[in-house]
């Protein structure tokens, strides 16, 4: 495995599992890729521990709907995911081929957060829909989402049903090397999209280190600098919100894992979270 | 036998004369007030217009031309002003059954305003709705229901899922539901391992999941009750908001129309309905196929919704003064009862309150409803429509195909309308009394009939009122004036179109017709009176213009095909005339009547009839000829001769019996072998006892005739026969009169077959002299008798027995 710094987007692993978030974050993703030129890749994966409770013997499910009870089995689950599977392979297919976007799709089987944390080393970046509000638990994010996004490893981008890519892309500003990564995504996103950046710089006003500014000019994108007393997740995400920015980039250091759902939960549109570079 | 008198030109003038002294121009005739010459149907008018209990509408019949209409319209436009104004009408819908749109009657004149208050009323209600829906208060009450009823089930599942990972299971999310399973080191436990666990453990963890499972039942099975909740909860909030934006703006229009029960009624109908639909209300339009097939397809949009709180003025009477009084030129049923249209929607047909239109009958509810009998009877189903709106009292808008049982698609059945309206229907004498006979609910429906005259004696004050009725139209039609001679030009053309001197013509549209082309003729002279001049020229322009076949006739007569003598004297030939109507022109022209007789049983041969072109009338005419001759020539003898009646040189049809008296003259001359002048023509029709009686178109049967002669160049013997009654219908041209005047052209009125006979044989006719006695010696009829005695002796002597067979027989003087 190599390391791969995330200064370029060649390659976006989605996770599909066909749910409407997952379809969503599909749509980004390939907007995503079709700015940087990348390839997408779509992965379903089928949960393990599913198919484990579907080989037990007193294996019984309550229906969403009808909360009616039903004994199940392993084929029963294996068609259906099967099922899903074709659909989320459908949908990749025709809107890839709506934007000429290069793309794959695969199947793998096994604990699904540990199968996206081993696509992170494999890819730039991990594309998941925020997820269906879960009956599990009351979250701004499904739990695989909010598995990785708490793992700060790699790129995560973390969409909502809605996210619009042609609108002002936000950074919360961080001046470390986790940071400058954030910087140079959101440069980048920035740039391909004709889009402002929005700085949002916390604590006292300050002026903007000159490098920004000059890296900035050299990528010919407009810098919009916003200061906020505190850098607190809230305030971050309404700020975001405030301006009608598309993606919040954030360097996942900045944030605990609690407080990157709660930026997560506020935030309408996509967050690009930028972690420690898979190696 | 009466003396024959000729008619002297002064025997033609008009009675009375017209004192055209009196004024310059019909600018100096005030107008008329009232109707000429129409008692009879003033009189039926006035009742029918002043009746107002049901059946009392009117039918006026008469010919053509005769001012029904326009005198109805007068009559009824005194009437209307006093009258009020009936209430304007509107469709809205119907909020409890959209299928049945809802009537309101407004004061008249209100409606237009009460449809701009609604449109302005509803806008002012979206308005307020969005901004009452778009408040923050709203949001965040509204978030609060939604957050309160969402996280309950959410938060349950959470936490039964932690009490059941305490105990070592898991919740998971199958693809379509929920369900435990036992967990070793964070995943889920595999089947063998399970099977490892000790019997105990394994129970106890299966009765763990059942209880798990039934309370994740349980919280799922509330989540629909939990929906409604939540469903009723915000929609109770919509309604406390909207109530509260609505409120003010809906008790501003209902305090504005609190003296109208119905429109009260109707407001609430409406507040409600806004109240309830605030929400899809306050929705941003769609248009076009995207509000057909764009989101939320299947379900109103707000386009749609907000057209139910439309008003569809059906009638507005802002412009009525008094009563209306409607003519319906088209009365279709549609046009009459009202129609509902259609609109094309993606194939299909679709319909509301607001394509209701109205029919004459809505708009002339409450006054008068004028309509064409013809029309009315020949458009499909239109008359049974009125008729049953007319019985009922209720004008119930429904297409044909309803009325019929035809159709059973959904449409809209609106609320019907009280009818209290007096038709006035206009018509033909004939469908007057064709109605009368087979239609046995027309005398209930019309009981006033309105008979309508075409002409009018010529009396004193008729001709007074008639240079009036003259002088009024000239201005009503912004025609130029008439002097006295245009005048009496005029009123001998009424004369001529009445067929009487003493009468005027009372159909009206042939007079103004006259008198818009002699203005005509007189604006292209550059004058600015209408004189004489101009109007004889005008009627002899409408001659021209329809005489062709005269002309035709009197060329061929001319050039000898047509066979008419008018110089010599002939044996069994008289110079009938004939009368051809071509639409509204009528011509004379002499046609040839030949008799021959020989022996015979007595009958009398009307050729015509035996080729089957005369008609009855005829007949009858020819058959008393033979009735007379035996009655008066041969009373106590079989009449034997067989005679032969026939018009020469026609090939169509003949009818009427006013050639009688020439056909039996020209008998009479074949019988006596006397000659008929040729110079004379004949017409008049006779009855057994040999009384001349009057017949039909002798102005035009002189003049025919006359034209013939003068054609040949007169030479004071030409003249014409006709009954004495006949005398006053007489409106002759004035060259006709000019040559009576010069005496080179003649008229005789004759009463009696006698007088007949001596003018045009030049032989006295000859009169018993006691009863039963002969005729003197020489005489016409003293040669007819004579001549049937004879036949009837011949017929006796063939009559003879012949001789048996057998030894022939001696004769008594040879013996």
């Amino acid at each position: 495995m190599t390391t791969r710094p995330p200064e370029a987007i060649r390659r976006i692993t989605v996770a599909l599992d066909a749910s409407a978030s997952s379809l969503a974050a599909l749509e980004a993703a390939l907007d995503l890729a079709a700015q940087w030129g990348a390839e997408v890749e779509g992965v379903f994966v089928e949960d393990i521990n599913l198919l484990r409770w579907a080989s037990l013997p007193f294996a019984v499910e309550v229906g969403h709907v009808s909360g009616e009870f039903r004994k199940s089995t392993r084929p029963d689950v294996e068609r259906q995911l099967q099922a899903l599977a074709d659909r989320a392979r459908g949908h990749l297919r025709h809107a890839a081929d709506r934007r000429r976007v290069r793309a794959s799709f695969r199947t793998v089987q096994g604990n699904v957060v540990k199968a996206l944390r081993a696509a992170l080393g494999e890819t730039d970046v991990v594309a998941i829909g925020r997820g269906e509000r879960p009956r599990t638990g009351r979250s701004g994010l499904g739990s695989t989402a909010r598995a990785l996004a708490g793992g700060r490893r790699g790129l995560v981008f973390v969409i909502s049903q809605r996210v619009r890519l042609a609108s002002p892309v936000a950074l919360l500003f961080n001046d470390s090397a986790a940071g400058s990564r954030a910087l140079t995504i959101a440069l980048g996103v920035a740039r391909r999209s004709a889009q402002p950046l929005a700085i949002i710089i916390a604590g006292a006003s300050a002026d903007l280190p000159q490098e920004l500014l000059d890296r900035a000019e050299h990528e010919a994108v407009e810098l919009r600098p916003y200061h906020v007393r505190q850098d607190s997740p809230s305030r971050v995400a309404a700020l975001a919100h405030g301006i009608s920015a598309g993606i919040l980039v954030v360097s996942a250091e900045q944030f605990s894992p609690d407080e990157i759902e709660e930026v997560a939960s506020a935030f309408a549109g996509a967050l690009l979270l930028v972690g420690e570079p898979e190696s | 036998m009466k003396k024959i008198r000729e008619l002297a030109v002064e025997d033609l003038e008009f009675h009375p004369p017209l004192d055209a002294a009196q004024f310059t121009t019909t600018d100096d005739i005030e107008d008329l007030d009232g109707a000429v010459g129409q008692p009879r149907a003033v009189a039926a008018i006035e009742l029918g217009v002043g009746m107002v209990e049901d059946g009392y509408n009117i039918f006026a019949f008469g010919l053509p031309g005769t001012g029904k209409e326009s005198l109805i319209r007068e009559y009824l436009s005194k009437t209307a002003t006093s009258r009020p104004s009936p209430s304007d009408l509107c469709y809205v819908h119907n909020f409890e059954d959209q299928h049945r749109p809802r009537l309101l009657a407004l004061p008249s004149g209100t409606g237009a305003e009460f449809r701009h208050t609604m449109a302005q009323l509803v806008e002012e209600l979206l308005t307020a709705l969005r901004t009452a829906l778009d408040s923050e208060e709203y949001h965040t009450r509204q978030q609060v229901i939604n957050d309160e009823f969402k996280e309950r089930p959410d938060r349950d599942l959470r936490a039964i899922a932690d009490r059941a990972k305490a105990e070592g299971l898991a919740l998971l999310r199958t693809p379509v539901g929920l369900a435990f399973a036992p967990l070793r080191e964070g995943e889920v436990i595999s089947g063998e391992d399970f099977e490892q666990l000790p019997k105990e453990e394994q129970e106890r963890l299966k009765e763990r999941m059942n209880a798990y499972q039934d309370e994740v039942q349980r919280t799922l099975r509330q989540i629909p009750k939990l929906n409604r909740e939540r469903r009723e909860r915000l929609r109770d909030l919509m309604r406390e908001v909207t109530s509260l934006a609505v409120g003010h703006l809906m008790d501003e229009t209902r305090k504005k129309y609190e003296q109208l029960p119905h429109v009260v009624e109707y407001l609430e109908a409406v507040r409600t309905d806004v109240i309830e639909n605030a929400k899809d209300l306050a929705e941003p339009e769609q248009s076009g196929l995207s509000a057909l097939l764009g989101e939320g397809a299947g379900r109103p949009d707000s386009t749609s919704m907000l057209k139910r709180f439309q008003v569809n003025l059906l009638v507005d009477h802002a412009e009525t003064d008094g009563a209306p009084i409607v003519h319906e030129d088209n009365p279709t049923y549609d046009n009459l009862i009202g129609r509902i249209e259609h609109l094309a929607q993606l194939g299909a047909l679709v319909t509301d309150f607001t394509l209701i239109k109205a029919g004459a009958l809505h708009r002339a509810n409450g006054g008068y409803l004028m309509l064409e009998a013809h029309k009315l009877l020949g458009n499909t189903f239109a008359w049974e429509g009125l008729k049953r709106a007319l019985q009922s009292h209720r004008l119930r808008i429904e297409s044909l195909g309803q009325a019929l049982s035809l159709v059973s698609s959904v449409t809209l059945e609106p609320e019907p309308m009280a009818l209290q309206v007096q038709v006035i229907l206009t018509g033909s004498p004939m469908l007057y009394y064709l109605l009368c006979q087979h239609d046995p609910d027309f005398e209930e429906l019309f009981k006033v009939g309105a008979d309508f005259d075409d002409r009018m004696d010529r009396t004193e004050d008729n001709l007074r009122h008639y240079v009036q009725l003259v002088a009024k139209l000239v201005r009503e039609k912004s025609l130029m004036p008439l002097d006295g001679s245009g005048i009496g030009r005029l009123t001998e053309h009424s004369a001529r179109i009445a067929g009487d001197r003493r009468k005027l013509t009372l159909q009206i549209a042939t007079i103004v017709d006259v008198l818009r082309e002699a203005n005509y003729l007189a604006s292209q002279d550059g004058t600015t009176i209408v004189t004489e001049a101009h109007v004889d020229r005008a009627i002899q322009g409408r001659v021209y213009r329809a005489d062709r076949l005269r002309d035709r006739f009197q060329e061929e007569i001319g050039r000898g095909r047509i066979m008419i003598d008018t110089t010599s004297a002939v044996v069994g030939q008289v110079n009938g005339i004939s009368v051809i109507s071509f639409g509204n022109f009528a011509f004379g022209h002499p046609s040839r009547i030949t008799a021959r007789v020989r022996l015979g049983q007595g009958n009398v041969v009307d050729i015509e009839r035996e080729v089957e072109l005369g008609g009855p009338i005829h007949s009858k005419g020819v058959l008393i000829l033979g009735a007379y001759l035996g009655a008066r020539y041969s009373p106590d003898k079989p009449l034997s001769l067989a005679a032969s009646l026939v018009f020469e040189q026609t090939y169509a049809g003949v009818e009427g019996d006013s050639a009688s008296l020439a056909e039996l003259i020209a008998l009479i001359s074949a019988i006596a072998d006397v000659p008929i002048r040729q110079s004379l023509a004949v017409t008049g029709s006779v009855n057994q006892r040999g009384q001349v009686q009057a017949v039909g178109g002798v102005t035009e049967k002189i003049e025919g005739f006359f034209d013939i002669c003068r054609q040949r160049g007169l030479t004071g013997a030409e003249g014409v026969l006709l009954p004495t009654a006949n005398v006053e219908n007489l409106v002759l041209r004035r060259e006709v009169r000019d040559a009576i005047a010069q005496g080179r052209f003649h008229i005789y009125p004759v009463d009696e077959v006698d007088q007949a006979i001596e003018l045009l044989t030049n032989q006295e006719a000859g009169e018993r002299s006691i009863k039963d006695g002969p005729y003197p010696a020489g005489t016409v009829n003293a040669l007819v008798e004579a001549r049937l005695a004879s036949l009837a002796q011949v017929r006796k002597d063939f009559n003879v027995p012949a001789p048996a067979p057998g030894p022939a027989p001696v004769a008594k003087d040879e013996a």
